[in-house]
């Protein structure tokens, strides 16, 4: 029966070829320029750690110097200074903490052919690679006692590696970074978390990349952060980095690995407690509310999505609306031109539920139709935006899930539309079009 | 009295198909809906692109280097770099920098007009370095005062956390300082620190790192430029070059060898004109922009089709009605008057239905993405525009109706 419905439908295109294109290709049209915008909406508002992304948090201090009733929002800053986050790392309530920043500098490959090159620099902890589940090709990282005993190590993301080392396993080998050598112990595998919520403050869309050496090292290569922002509530004391790392500057990253939501309450009483305890050397002088963020609040925090994209995102679904309006009039126009054919098939027997089936049938291959239609143009789309913006690169590619969901939404959308013109085909009295004229 | 007898067998035409009249107007209510709001976001944007920026940015490239060698003596290699860089002919002026202008990456810090700390008076600015030769290789004006001179640039090391005697600022700047009177000659003061910070010059307005944020607390800000006299070494090191008039893609590369040849144990990256920075700053901008007008072409086009379609159904519809018209006498003139005064209609109705409409969208917008209210003068432009589509839409289906011949009303069939 549907393969019948189905041939039908197919006759039915190759007559009215013209009218059965436009149709199809208004709703290409409506749901590509949807699923554009859509695709790169999705990924951007997507759980970057998917399976740990409950356990993760982060946190704003609320630093006044001043006792004051209020809590302004803008004395909350979403990067830690490097004496609190020194002090705060001791607890032992998280399972796991991560500390990073990062800044720049010139890496000197061994190669004497290949010439120096300028490179992101991080600074991490040992926890860093456990807390954001980093994933390791080669080797893995340094541990906590490394830190202190033997810090001159260095793990390569793998984009570093390949440029390097073609790609080889250069475990074991020595690098000179700045002015330093450092021993590599690990290279890194893909490690893209889209949206970077670990640090928001450089980019929220771009890659970690270049070369990462143990947090420890900050008093020792006095290394100023590059590639995001510092915030200082005062000036040093003195002209030394010492001084720097002693003064209310914000521009560390702190991310802790919370086991379980008591955890996260005490948490939030040990900040609260830490604020009060700060308060004899002149410090947290405000109400001391610090707010604790889990991943997604966080993003929401940062306002990681742009504003502007919402707005083109709502107009391209108008634009899917019209396009359906448009087609409610095209399938009118369709269907109800073949009135006497309809009108004939009942005359001989054919109920209302059976011209009801064959109308919904050739909606929905109507609608897929147009979802593939939809899938081609949604490619084109994604090469524009990628030129539009250029750090959504990581954002524009036509999953398997979406290109799903544009079929689906094809169909869907396509049925909606159709319902009024099948219900007009149905209504049809059976004798009008048999009369000749 | 004619168009009034005209419009009611207009009317009952339309009242037949009221399901593909009703169809069209919602589609042109809602096309209206989004050209209003789509053209008022786009002119919003293209002024924000379009502010000026004080800086001579046809000519303007900035590059940033990195000395390899420990042994080179920062202070030095920057003076010696500078002096190479003016040396080259095509070069009108060079600058060291701390950031690159209007690029979105900026030093900020709040000073007041008043000895004595008050919140209320600290104003923020925007913090970049140069040396003697600022406004050649800026291309600003002098409107007050005098600029730096030579013996009054100093070298700074990255952790220096002073504050200079003697800053120049612009022109908004000052004013916010000093509301009345001459700027020039006034001091500032910085946080804690007592100590006086005179103001020798004052410059035309540039504008400032962020000049590209929506953030709101930030539009008071955007040409609040201060120019401290100090060179700086941060592991890395930025200048500014000026070109002639048209030079500038000529004279880049010539920069670059110049610098490597003299000291070629440097690596030099980042070489951005100052157009690339503002692209970069205001990509977003740019996007919003084309992906409206993209967008907003084609609902226009499928719109615009629709009509089309539905006036050609009528007409096919309606063919022995107008050709029982035109054998009674009708001119291919009238046929063609009453689907234009038809499609007026029907567009009126769309365009009714689409103020309305028009105004929900933006207080959606306004509210839920925090969109601007709209300027009510762009709903003339927008009804102008979806009136034209309507009439370049229904004018060939209009003319083929009046092509009808009168004989078809004699035949049977």
């Amino acid at each position: 029966m549907m393969a019948y419905h189905l041939k039908l439908a197919w006759l039915s295109f190759r007559k009215t070829p013209v009218m059965s294109s436009l149709i199809i290709g208004a709703i290409g049209l409506g749901i590509g320029v949807c699923i554009s915008l859509l695709t790169v909406y999705v990924l951007m508002i997507k759980d970057p750690a998917p399976g740990f992304s409950d356990r993760l948090f982060t946190y704003k201090l609320d630093n006044q110097a001043v006792e004051t009733a209020e809590t302004s929002t803008a004395m909350k800053h979403p990067l830690v200074g490097y004496r609190d986050a020194m002090n705060i790392i001791k607890s032992d309530i998280p399972v796991n903490q991560s500390l990073h920043y990062q800044t720049a500098a010139v890496i000197y490959p061994a190669n004497t052919n290949q010439s120096p090159v300028t490179e992101r620099l991080r600074l991490a902890n040992a926890g860093f690679f456990a807390v954001h589940r980093v994933p390791f090709l080669y080797g893995s990282p340094w541990t906590d006692a490394d830190e202190m005993s033997d810090p001159y190590q260095t793990v390569l993301t793998r984009a570093l590696n390949e440029t390097l080392f073609a790609g080889e396993n250069s475990v074991g080998q020595s690098l000179k970074i700045g002015p330093n050598h450092y021993k590599i112990i690990g290279v890194m595998d893909d490690f893209k978390p889209m949206p970077l919520y670990l640090e928001t403050d450089g980019g929220a869309f771009n890659e970690i990349t270049g070369a990462l050496i143990p947090f420890s090292l900050t008093p020792v290569l006095e290394m100023r952060k590059n590639g995001g922002s510092t915030r200082c509530r005062s000036d040093p004391a003195e002209d030394t980095f010492a001084a720097f790392l002693e003064t209310d500057c914000y521009w560390i990253h702190h991310w802790v690995e919370l086991a379980s939501a008591d955890d996260v309450a005490r948490f939030t009483q040990y900040l609260d407690d830490y604020g009060l305890q700060q308060r004899q050397f002149g410090r947290f002088m405000g109400n001391a509310m610090h707010e604790v963020h889990g991943v997604l609040s966080w993003l929401e925090d940062r306002q990681v999505v742009n504003q502007d994209y919402r707005i083109l995102l709502s107009v391209a679904f108008l634009f899917l609306l019209v396009c359906l309006l448009n087609c409610i009039g095209l399938l009118l126009a369709k269907f109800l031109g073949k009135s006497s054919e309809i009108s004939l098939r009942r005359a001989v027997g054919g109920s209302r539920k059976m011209i009801f089936r064959q109308y919904m049938v050739e909606v929905t291959l109507i609608g897929f139709l147009g979802g593939c239609v939809g899938l081609l143009v949604a490619a084109s789309g994604l090469v524009g935006i990628r030129a539009l913006y250029r750090n959504y690169e990581q954002l524009t590619h036509l999953t398997l899930e979406l290109s799903g969901i544009a079929i689906l939404l094809a169909i869907v959308s396509t049925i909606i539309a159709g319902l009024f013109p099948v219900w007009q085909v149905c209504r049809l009295p059976v004798s009008q079009h048999l009369k000749s004229q | 009295m004619q168009s009034i007898m005209e419009v009611r067998p207009i009317l009952s035409a339309m009242w037949r198909n009221k399901v593909g009249a009703c169809l069209i107007a919602l589609q042109i209510a809602v096309t209206l809906a989004v050209v209003v709001n789509a053209l008022f976001i786009i002119n919003g944007r293209i002024e924000k692109i379009s502010a000026p920026v004080g800086i001579d940015v046809d000519n303007i490239f900035t590059l940033t280097t990195v000395a390899l060698s420990t042994n080179q003596d920062p202070e030095q290699l920057i003076k010696d770099d500078l002096a190479q860089i003016r040396a080259i002919p095509g070069v009108r002026d060079a600058i060291p920098v701390l950031t690159y202008y209007q690029s979105g990456s900026a030093r900020a810090d709040s000073y007041r007009g008043v000895p004595e700390p008050n919140d209320d008076l600290e104003i923020l600015s925007n913090i970049n370095y140069t040396d003697e030769h600022g406004l050649a290789a800026m291309g600003i004006e002098l409107i007050e005062g005098r600029f730096f001179r030579a013996d009054e640039i100093s070298y700074i090391t990255p952790d220096y956390n002073g504050v200079p005697t003697k800053v120049i600022v612009t022109e908004t700047l000052g004013r916010k300082f000093i509301p009345v009177g001459p700027i020039a000659g006034s001091n500032i003061y910085y946080d804690t620190l007592g100590i006086p910070i005179e103001i020798i010059g004052v410059v035309s307005d540039i504008a400032t790192g962020w000049i590209a944020s929506d953030r709101v607390s930030l539009a008071d800000t955007r040409y609040n430029v201060m120019l401290q006299p100090y060179l700086i070494y941060r592991s890395r090191t930025s200048y500014l070059v000026r070109a002639e008039d048209g030079l500038l893609s000529s004279i880049m590369p010539q920069v670059e060898a110049a610098l490597l040849e003299s000291e070629p144990n440097r690596l030099i990256s980042r070489m951005l004109t100052q157009s690339e920075v503002l692209e970069r700053s205001y990509a977003n901008d740019y996007a919003t922009v084309v992906v409206l007008i993209v967008v907003m072409g084609l609902m226009l086009l499928i719109t615009g089709l629709g009509i089309v379609g539905l006036a050609s159904f009528s007409v096919r519809q309606r063919t022995r009605q107008i050709g029982t018209r035109r054998a009674l006498g009708a001119k291919k003139r009238d046929i063609l008057r009453h689907f234009i005064i038809e499609n007026i209609l029907l567009t009126t109705l769309g365009v009714i239905l689409g103020a309305a409409l028009t105004y929900l969208v933006n207080y959606l917008l306004a509210t839920h993405f925090g969109s601007e209210q709209l300027d009510p003068r762009y709903l003339p432009s927008g009804m102008i525009l979806v009136y034209l589509l309507g009439l370049i839409a229904v004018f060939g289906p209009a003319h083929k109706a009046a092509s009808i011949p009168p004989a078809i009303a004699t035949r049977t069939v």
